[in-house]
């Protein structure tokens, strides 16, 4: 206890001017916007700054006693090494707790008591978020103080699982205990006299980590290559790429694309279709959004508002009552909530047919809501089920709306004429995974649409499916005919596609994973090809290599100590290995 | 054929002139809504000014015009009553603007979709508003919008109100709804009660236009009594006794207008469907009326009937731009008002009704422009109306005086199915709009004009826009015989898939009537439910028999064409080009069905021009400007031999 309040007192002024700061900063932004309604990237702006702010923390507070002498006169106490630790940690995280969520609460407290503008539960555990997030920042500054040089930094392999992670409100929460959880472990492993080696079970909270931070090392390394590559000028994305693979295609406009998709097609009407596109001026349909907004998500997609400007109101979605708050956007005075309460939380989103000033369209999944600003009501235009909308734009005259499992053509009329759900026209099934979708062209025909999909965004990586193109016409009747189904080359060899797969295939898996631990339904579902054997091949080799000089790093220990290490070289590769080189170096050393 | 026009019918129409540049045929008109003030003192008018649209008030007691509004978005202009309040009539509102020294402009009310307005001539300052209560429509409402706030709700009901009439008092007297596709007037008692007066059945109109103390006035198509079906004025009493009170005296067209007084009631019909001329209504205005129609004659003549004087707007069939005169009608003194263009060179080509009697025996209506020359050496070009549902009116058609100006014989057809010659000539069509009764009614006007010596019938061509283009595509792919080249402006290809693909879409809510489009094609016969009768149109379509083309073709049309989806040219131009066809067609991605660029409208006559120049031997045109070549070169979607340039 004495320990923590010296720290405490040491930290505290800082402590206090850092969190008047953070105070001012957030009263400030929130006079100009609502901060609650900011969209990921300005969420990840603030998240990125508490992590520095509390991984500062934990480096500047540990470095003063990393050094051997203030080291042993800390760790020689009558008192637990883990008792020292946590009294200093929790000193940490309580200076913290000052500096980062107590100004959020505020805030928050501010907006909810003093303004009409919506304040949920979520926000109000964006505070416990943001603690969790210095914390975690806060324990891996603290293990760049306390570990040997060549391996400090792997901490931030676990603040890059936070950014990457798909999880959204309470698993969000959950992973960022998890990643806590790691952290404080890996500080643990080293809060001995002796910090080069760390505790005997413990080396794992350090090993993956570390076989995790290789492992991106060499996929970075891999890049730089491929930097030098393109700079020496025959990389496939110099200049004019390769013909034939979907490079060339993705780089080509919406015309040429579709004449692709229909060159080597001996379709009878694919000539007269060819004719047409040449003379047509194609849409390309591209995604209004690139995730899927989630009950109680702590950020936002983006803004979960919109403003109706006949009346001057902004109107706010809360997702504590699932309904629309209004305030004028003049004063800020309330104005009332929109009685219609939503399945799944809504999104502004372009206009639908017969619009009047002041309207606006929402879409929340597969569902497609019109406000009338005139009367204030919400309705139901159109119902894709349990499928997620992810855009909807005009083509022609007609409407076309595209999910991640379908693309639909309206009729625009019934938009203007009722208020009633709108069925659609005609319906086409994606010919392949959404998550591989690069483009969707079409024209409109005299009896429907042509479409031409290219698949082939993650065709350049293990992920993704092989590179092809489909060109289907979209009877207005709703029959869909073929014309054709065009297999596109690769623009890169298999050794550059599965580098993430052939250097350690555990890894890649405990990578993709962890990123989607407790996440919610996703856009980005693909459907990849199968490895290649020469794939599997060479892991395999690697994985053997591993295994093998690792026999050989430890082959004067006993078994018990180094079965583990093999075992994990044998899972994890490479990566692995350099992890127990780092880690054993010391023994080397050691006289 | 029989012979309708004399062979001199050139010395009466025209005199030799030199081919006007085609930049006269581009100017737009800049005064629009000209409308005087009840009591005759004042008037107001809309001026375009670069991008801006201003309102301007004159007092007729010799003061200079002021702008009353600098910026307007209102496109027709009417006074109170009282005329203390100007009305400005925007699309979405009503603003009210004083001009009687008092205060208090501002918004009168927003107009939703699908309503109706006009000024309330029971009371000083107010209008009359027919709108439905909210988006779906499941109410109608008639209210009345008095300046300064107060809102009446006159009627409300579940049918929708299509026409009305209000006693002198302001109460409502005669409400018109639509009942099961047809139109039912009901005379509305003291007590608010209702008594049904008359059914108008499918396409019958029977428009309540002034409650005459208790009578009245209908403005009415029906074929009881007519068999023509001419729209005309009668008089309907309680009982629904009918009696006829004004109509062409021709006996060929349907009322074109009316002119009403300060009270609302009508004392000037006028007529434009072969002759324009007015009537007097009322033995009081007779002599006035004679004496405009001898002081105008050949004018298309429409007055404004203010107390002290008549505001009379003309417009000449050889002339782009209209003139106002001031008329007293006691006196008989006609002043001019304002003439846009006074320096304008006027065409002097004067349009003169031609009629012919087509092959089942039916009389047809339409108008020849004939310019200086031996008439049977002169090349023909057709030009055929947009719609189907239009007609060509003896007044100013500028793609008709710019051919003419170029030495061609011009004949506007007004086949059957066209407006304006009574209910039964318009539904004469009976749907037949493929290669079939409408298109011979073209073709047999054009070889009746040969028939009379007019045109050479080696170069005759045919040119349209919109259904106009259809025919012009219908008259070469199957009277090759016939024509030697077509010109089609934003046709459709397939009249059939065309209908069924703009019911589909936004445009077919502003095409809707008081019934839905779809109602109103099927009373016309053209049920786009019937599949055997649609697929009878699609099998005679321009886009179906592409390979019996053997004429040169030219297409201009918009890629962004809300009315004729460019998806039809753009299978037909690609149709043709497989076919190794003489098919050019200029397409501007940016343009909808109608064209309001100029650069655009000058491409469109340089190349119909062209066309001509090379088909029918018609003289050379002025070379295109720079930018105007680089418009073509870039619009141009598929080539031809047509432009020399190409070669």
């Amino acid at each position: 206890m004495t320990l923590f309040r010296a720290e405490w007192s040491r930290m505290g002024t800082y402590a206090l001017l850092l969190a008047l700061a953070h105070l001012g900063g957030l009263i400030f932004l929130s006079r100009m916007v609502d901060l609650g309604q900011q969209n990921l990237a300005v969420h990840w702006s603030f998240g990125a700054t508490y992590a520095l702010v509390g991984g500062l923390l934990g480096f500047a507070q540990f470095a003063t006693y990393a050094r051997p002498n203030p080291w042993l006169s800390l760790i020689h106490r009558p008192r637990s090494e883990l008792a020292i630790a946590m009294a200093l940690l929790g000193a940490g995280w309580l200076v913290l707790v000052l500096i980062v969520p107590l100004p959020i609460a505020l805030t928050a407290l501010w907006q909810e008591t003093l303004t009409a503008r919506v304040v949920d539960t979520r926000h109000w555990l964006l505070a416990l978020a943001a603690w969790q997030i210095a914390a975690c920042a806060y324990c891996c500054g603290v293990f760049a103080a306390l570990a040997p040089r060549r391996f400090a930094a792997i901490g931030i392999v676990l603040l890059f699982w936070l950014i990457n992670a798909r999880a959204t409100g309470g698993s969000m929460l959950v992973v960022q205990c998890l990643v806590l959880t790691w952290s404080a472990w890996m500080v643990a492993a080293l809060f001995k006299a002796n910090r080069e080696r760390p505790r005997k079970l413990a080396v794992v909270a350090i090993a993956m980590p570390l076989a995790m931070a290789t492992y991106f090392a060499a996929l970075v390394a891999f890049a730089a290559v491929e930097l030098i590559w393109i700079a020496w000028g025959t990389h496939p994305n110099n200049g004019g790429p390769p013909p034939g693979g979907h490079n060339e295609v993705e780089k080509a406009t919406s015309q040429d694309r579709m004449l692709a998709a229909l060159a080597s097609s001996e379709h009878p009407d694919a000539p007269l279709l060819a004719e047409q596109v040449k003379l047509s001026a194609p849409v390309s349909i591209g995604s209004s959004l690139s995730r899927l907004p989630q009950w109680f998500e702590l950020a936002n997609v983006s803004p979960m508002e919109f403003d109706d400007e006949r009346s001057g109101v902004r109107y706010v979605f809360s997702h504590d009552d699932g309904r629309l708050h209004g305030y004028r956007i003049r004063d800020g005075a309330a104005v009332g909530t929109v009685p219609h309460q939503f399945q799944h939380p809504p999104l502004p989103f372009g206009r639908l047919p017969g619009m009047r000033d002041g309207d606006a369209a929402l879409v929340a999944r597969g569902r497609v809501y019109h406000f009338e600003s005139e009367s204030g009501q919400v309705s139901l235009r159109v119902d894709l089920g349990d499928e997620a909308l992810v855009s909807m734009a005009p083509v022609g005259e007609a409407y076309v709306a595209l999910s991640d499992r379908a693309l639909y053509v309206f009729d625009a009329r019934p938009f203007i004429a009722t208020l009633d759900v709108v069925a659609p026209r005609a319906r086409l099934p994606l010919p392949g995974k959404y998550g591989d979708l690069s483009n969707l062209d079409l024209i409109e025909l005299v009896d429907g649409h042509l479409l031409v999909a290219t698949f082939g965004r993650l065709a350049h990586d293990a992920l993704g499916a092989p590179p092809y193109q489909t060109a289907q016409v979209l009877r207005s009747d709703g029959t869909v005919d073929d014309i054709h189904r065009r297999a596109m080359s690769y623009d890169f060899g298999w050794l550059y596609r599965y580098q993430a797969v052939w250097l350690s295939p555990g890894l890649y898996t405990l990578r993709e994973r962890a990123k989607y631990l407790f996440a919610g339904p996703s856009l980005e579902s693909t459907a990849p090809a199968p490895v290649p054997h020469a794939v599997w091949a060479l892991a395999m080799v690697l994985g053997l290599l591993a295994v093998l000089l690792t026999l050989w790093r430890l082959h004067a220990n006993n078994g018990l100590r180094r079965w583990p290490w093999i075992v994990a070289s044998g899972l994890f590769g490479l990566p692995m290995l350099i992890a127990l080189w780092l880690i054993e170096l010391d023994s080397e050393t050691r006289p | 054929m029989k012979l309708l026009i004399p062979m001199a019918f050139c010395c009466l129409t025209s005199t030799a002139l030199a081919m006007p540049p085609r930049s006269e045929f581009l100017a737009r008109a800049q005064v629009s809504a000209v409308t005087m003030s009840p009591d005759g003192e004042s008037v107001a008018w809309l001026a375009e000014e670069g991008p801006r649209r201003a309102v301007w008030l004159r007092k007729l007691d010799g003061s200079a015009p002021r702008r009353a509004m600098a910026h307007t978005p209102a496109r027709e202009l009417s006074f109170t009553r009282d005329g203390r309040w100007l009305l400005l009539a925007a699309p979405t509102q009503v603003f009210a603007l004083a001009v009687g020294g008092q205060g208090g402009s501002g918004l009168l009310t927003q107009l939703a979709e699908r309503s109706e307005w006009r000024v309330d001539f029971s009371q000083d300052a107010a209008i009359t508003l027919i709108a439905p209560s909210d988006r779906s429509a499941q109410r109608w409402q008639l209210q009345r919008f008095a300046v300064g706030g107060r809102t009446e709700l006159l009627h409300s009901n579940s049918h929708r109100i299509s026409g009305y009439a209000l006693a002198a008092n302001g109460q409502l007297r005669w409400l018109q709804r639509v009942e099961d596709r047809a139109l039912v007037l009901y005379r509305v008692d003291a007590e608010r009660s209702m008594h049904r007066v008359l059914r108008c059945g499918e396409l019958l109109r029977c428009s309540p236009v002034f409650d005459n103390a208790g009578e009245l006035i209908l403005r009415s198509n029906s074929t009881d009594g007519d068999a023509l079906g001419l729209a005309r004025l009668v008089r309907v009493d309680g009982d629904g006794k009918i009696e006829p009170l004004a109509r062409d005296p021709r006996g060929e067209a349907d009322i074109d207008f009316v002119s009403v007084d300060a009270t609302g009631r009508p004392r000037v019909a006028g007529y434009r469907s072969t002759v324009a001329q007015i009537a007097a209504i009322e033995p009081r205005d007779r002599r006035a009326v004679l004496y405009l129609q001898r002081a105008f004659p050949g004018s298309a003549l429409r007055p404004q009937i203010a107390a002290a004087r008549w505001l009379i707007e003309e417009r000449q069939s050889a002339r782009a731009f209209a003139r106002w005169h001031l008329f007293d009608p006691k006196t008989l003194r006609i002043s001019p008002l304002m003439d846009e263009r006074s320096d304008a060179s006027p065409m002097r080509l004067l349009k003169q009704p031609y009629a012919w009697t087509a092959s089942d025996g039916m009389r047809l209506h339409g108008f020849l422009t004939v310019p200086a020359g031996e008439t049977r050496l002169l090349p023909l070009v057709v030009v055929a109306h947009g719609g189907p549902w239009s007609h060509w009116q003896p007044t100013y058609n500028g793609l008709a005086q710019f051919i003419a100006s170029r030495g061609a014989v011009v004949f506007e057809p007004n086949h059957r199915g066209s407006t304006g010659h009574g209910h039964a000539y318009m539904t004469a069509a009976n749907g037949d709009y493929g290669n079939g009764r409408v298109q011979r009614d073209i073709d047999e006007g054009v070889r009746s004009v040969l028939e009379g010596g007019i045109g050479d019938p080696a170069r005759v061509a045919i040119v349209g826009a919109s259904f106009g283009g259809y025919a012009a595509l219908l008259g070469v792919t199957f009277a090759p015989e016939l024509y030697r080249a077509a010109v089609a402006f934003v046709p459709p290809p397939d009249f059939a898939w065309t209908l069924k693909w703009v019911l589909r879409n936004a445009e077919s809510t502003n095409l809707d009537s008081v019934v839905p489009m779809a109602d109103w094609l099927q009373m016309l016969k053209l049920d786009v439910r019937d599949e055997v009768h649609m697929a009878r149109l699609r099998g005679q379509s321009p886009l179906a028999n592409i390979h019996r083309l053997t004429r040169p073709v030219l297409i201009v049309a918009g890629g962004s064409d809300e009315r004729v989806g460019i998806a039809g040219i753009i299978e037909y131009a690609a149709r043709a080009r497989l076919a190794d066809k003489d098919v050019t067609v200029l397409i501007d991605h940016d343009a909808g069905h109608r064209q309001r660029d100029d650069v655009a409208r000058e491409a469109s006559l340089y190349l119909l021009e062209e066309m001509l120049h090379r088909h029918l031997k018609m003289p050379m045109p002025e070379p295109p400007a720079p930018h105007l070549r680089n418009y073509i070169d870039t619009m141009r979607a598929a080539k031809s031999e047509l432009d020399p340039a190409e070669k």
